[in-house]
Order: structure tokens, then C-alpha cells, then sequence
């Protein structure tokens, strides 16, 4: 219909439809088809569409675009950075027993090694519920000075204990950081893990990349205009 | 001014040269708008539409096609209003379609009121056939047998393939000839099938 065959299936299509009644109904249907869909008048536009220049439609800066992709970057990457200080925050709650590396407020600090100097063979969860009360609580500045005093009178004791050394390697590398009493600084709000400080610290930066580039992306279009109205 | 300078010119900003471009395209476009939805204000919104996102995204327009990239912009800008009308359907698409009071076509004053009163007829009948094939299928009919563009242009146009082209035609034409059959008499007499 189209003339889109080659000479050998145009024949072929030519033989076929001399001897099958059905096809060559189906072919001329069609053609009648794609005969009056070619009489469908051309209509004439009713107006004008050109745009007027008090339409102040303006080509899409590419700078536009980048500024675009790059806040919805920003922005994504906060949402990661705001969902991984959630769930660090969430763990930390969960597990009193803090890692080594990430020592939780100053009252989970002070008691670890409390557990150690009376044996340290009570099992984790006992050791985790003897903590609670200290460590899910924020410590207030007042109670400060007795956790240090308790802290100060057993943790020479620390090495001494029947845990062993290398488990997780508690009391290892904690007796200075571990034992040096919450200072009246540490306001339990601050006294973070340094993972927790770098989410802030993430949250902050990008929050400040957003704003900058929202009101780069803003702005941006508006002094352009300005420049064209001053030149015209 | 050839086709490439309007374009040049449209790309630094240049309205006017765009518009020597729209005075070139808006009645191909308009019409293609209005055979695809069916209704003339929707058609005439939807050329607005393409023409004010044709010159705001022609940076992006390499060199190329232009009338394609365009009727590309069209077809996207009357497939997004009959998802408009489809969320928020104020006015049935069927009697948009099919509304005797909104013609589809302008009367022509060289022929006589019977031709044109004929050529009216024909004209709502194959609309209101195009209106029951599927998007894609009813943009394929249009773009080759209303305008009369090639496979490779329809291909270029829909960002598709020869073969999806071919076959959405095929398609398209089958389903438009049986409509035609079952309702023989929307068609004028001397047209009937």
C-alpha cells in the first residue's frame, strides 16, 4: 500500500492476493480506509500563535538547568545524611554497650568499667541492664562529679579484671578517653558520638549548598532580566 | 531567511525570528493538534503550548529536523492534555470528540454549501474514528495518512522505530476501517466503504 516492498514480495504479494478472494478484500478495505483518511481537509489555524514579547517567555538557560540538578543533589544527599543520623541515633539508643570506637554519654562511659571491676563475666544483657538507668537518660551537669568519682576509683582496677583484654577490645584503649569525667561542657546534648558530630556536620553544610544554590537558581534569571531591561 | 538562521537567531533569544518560524509551522501543528484531540480549543491550547515550549527548550535542539523536533514537542503536548482531561474530566473527551457544535473544520468559501456540508460529514466521521484508536496508533494514522509524512519522519517524530511505526500503522488502519464498517452510516453516501 505504502510501496514499501521489494520487486520479488511485491510479486509474491501481487500472486497471493490473485488467488485469496479474503486478502484482496482486506487490501482494497484498506485502501479505502487510507483513501478517506487522505480527503480529512486541512483546517486553517483559527489566530495567530506567534508569542508576543510582553509574553516575556525566555530559551531555558542551561546555567538554570545545572543549578536545577545540582539542588535536587543537595537535596538527595541530605535526605541520606539526615536518614544515616537517624539511624546511628536509633542504634546508639538501642545498644548501651557502646562500641569502642563510639563511646555513648558520659554515664554509659562511666559505668562500663564499674561492670568489669565486679567480674566482668556478668553476661551482656545483665551489663546492659545495669546501665539503662545512667545511659538512656541524658546525665545531668549535677551528676557529673559522682559518675567521675566513680569512675576514678575503679578503673585502675580495670586491667585487673577477669574479662579478657582483647574482647572487643574493651579497656583497652578507653581507660584516658573513658575515665576522664564528664566535663560540665559536655552537656548531654553535645557529648555525641564524632560519627553522630560529622552527620550534623554534613546536615549543616548541605542545608547551607540547598540555600545557596535555591537562591542562586532564583535570583539568577531575575538579574538577567534586570541587565536586558538596563541595556534595552 | 532560511530555516537554519531562524533557528540560530531563536537560540540567542531572538522572538521575532522564532516567530517567522511559527508562521512557517503553526497551521501543520494545529492541525495535527486538532486531529489528535479532536476539538478545536483544546487544539489551539495545545499549539500555544507547543510553540511556547518549542522556543523556551530550543536550546536543547540540535541541528537537525526542525519541523519533527517540533511536531515531537506537539504530540507530548496533546498526549499531556488528554491525561489532563482524564484526571479532571469537566467535559467528556467522547463529546468533545464528537460535539456537532464543535466543528472541526472551517468552511471554505469557494465550494458549494452541499460539498461542504459533504466535506463537514466525512471529516467528523474520521474524527470521530481517530478518536477511538489508541494515542500512538491515532498519532502514526494522522502523521501518515492525514499529513502525509513518511515512515522515517514518523519514526523521527515519535522517537520510535521504522518497525514500531509500521506496525502501529498497520494497526491503526485496521481498527479505523473496521470502525468505518460497523458504523457505515456516519459516513456520507458517496464515501461509504
Amino acid at each position: 500500500m505504502d510501496r514499501q516492498l521489494n520487486h520479488s514480495q511485491q510479486a509474491k504479494l501481487e500472486a497471493h492476493l490473485q488467488a485469496c478472494e479474503a486478502c484482496q478484500h482486506e487490501l482494497e478495505s484498506l485502501r479505502a480506509t487510507v483513501g478517506l483518511l487522505h480527503l480529512t481537509p486541512m483546517v486553517e489555524a483559527p489566530r495567530s500563535f506567534v508569542l508576543r514579547p510582553q509574553q516575556d517567555i525566555r530559551p531555558r538557560l542551561k546555567f538554570q538547568g545545572v543549578m536545577r540538578w545540582s539542588t535536587a543533589l543537595a537535596a538527595a544527599l541530605l535526605l541520606i545524611v539526615l536518614a544515616g543520623d537517624g539511624l546511628s541515633s536509633f542504634a546508639l539508643r538501642a545498644s548501651p554497650a557502646a562500641p569502642p570506637g563510639a563511646p555513648g554519654p558520659a554515664g554509659m562511659r562511666a559505668s562500663a568499667p564499674e561492670n568489669e571491676a565486679t567480674g566482668g563475666a556478668a553476661p551482656p544483657s545483665a551489663r546492659s541492664q545495669s546501665a539503662p538507668a545512667q545511659s538512656l537518660t541524658p546525665v545531668p551537669n549535677k551528676a557529673a562529679p559522682s559518675d567521675s568519682a566513680t569512675t576514678s576509683q575503679f578503673a585502675p582496677q580495670a586491667p585487673l579484671s577477669a574479662s579478657p583484654p582483647s574482647r572487643d577490645g574493651e579497656g583497652v584503649g578507653r581507660t584516658e578517653a573513658e575515665t576522664r569525667p564528664a566535663s560540665p561542657a559536655e552537656k548531654p546534648g553535645l557529648s555525641r558520638a564524632p560519627g553522630l558530630t560529622g552527620f550534623r556536620t554534613a546536615e549543616i553544610a548541605l542545608v547551607c549548598v540547598i540555600a545557596i544554590l535555591f537562591m542562586a537558581g532564583f535570583l539568577a534569571p531575575r538579574v538577567e532580566r534586570r541587565g536586558r531591561g538596563r541595556r534595552q | 531567511m532560511d530555516e537554519q538562521a531562524l533557528v540560530r537567531g531563536s537560540k540567542s533569544g531572538d522572538v521575532q525570528a522564532f516567530n517567522c518560524l511559527v508562521e512557517v509551522y503553526q497551521s501543520r501543528v494545529y492541525n495535527l493538534s486538532l486531529r489528535l484531540l479532536g476539538n478545536p480549543e483544546g487544539a489551539a491550547d495545545a499549539t500555544q503550548e507547543t510553540f511556547v515550549s518549542a522556543f523556551q527548550g530550543i536550546g536543547k535542539f540540535r541541528d537537525g529536523n526542525f519541523k519533527a523536533w517540533l511536531l515531537r514537542i506537539a504530540t507530548n503536548a496533546c498526549h499531556d492534555q488528554l491525561r489532563a482531561y482524564k484526571r479532571r474530566p469537566t467535559t467528556s473527551l467522547d463529546s468533545l470528540m464528537d460535539d456537532p457544535e464543535n466543528p472541526v473544520d472551517f468552511p471554505d468559501h469557494e465550494e458549494s454549501p452541499e460539498d461542504h456540508a459533504l466535506r463537514q460529514e466525512l471529516a467528523q466521521a474520521i474524527q470521530s474514528g481517530l478518536s477511538v484508536l489508541p494515542f500512538d496508533q491515532r498519532v502514526a494514522v494522522v502523521l501518515s495518512d492525514v499529513q502525509g509524512h513518511s515512515y522515517e519522519e514518523i519514526a523521527t517524530i515519535t522517537n520510535s522505530s521504522l518497525g514500531t511505526v509500521k506496525s502501529r500503522l498497520s494497526r491503526g488502519r485496521a481498527r479505523m476501517r473496521d470502525f468505518l464498517l460497523e458504523r457505515r452510516e456516519l459516513l456520507p453516501h458517496p464515501y461509504r466503504l
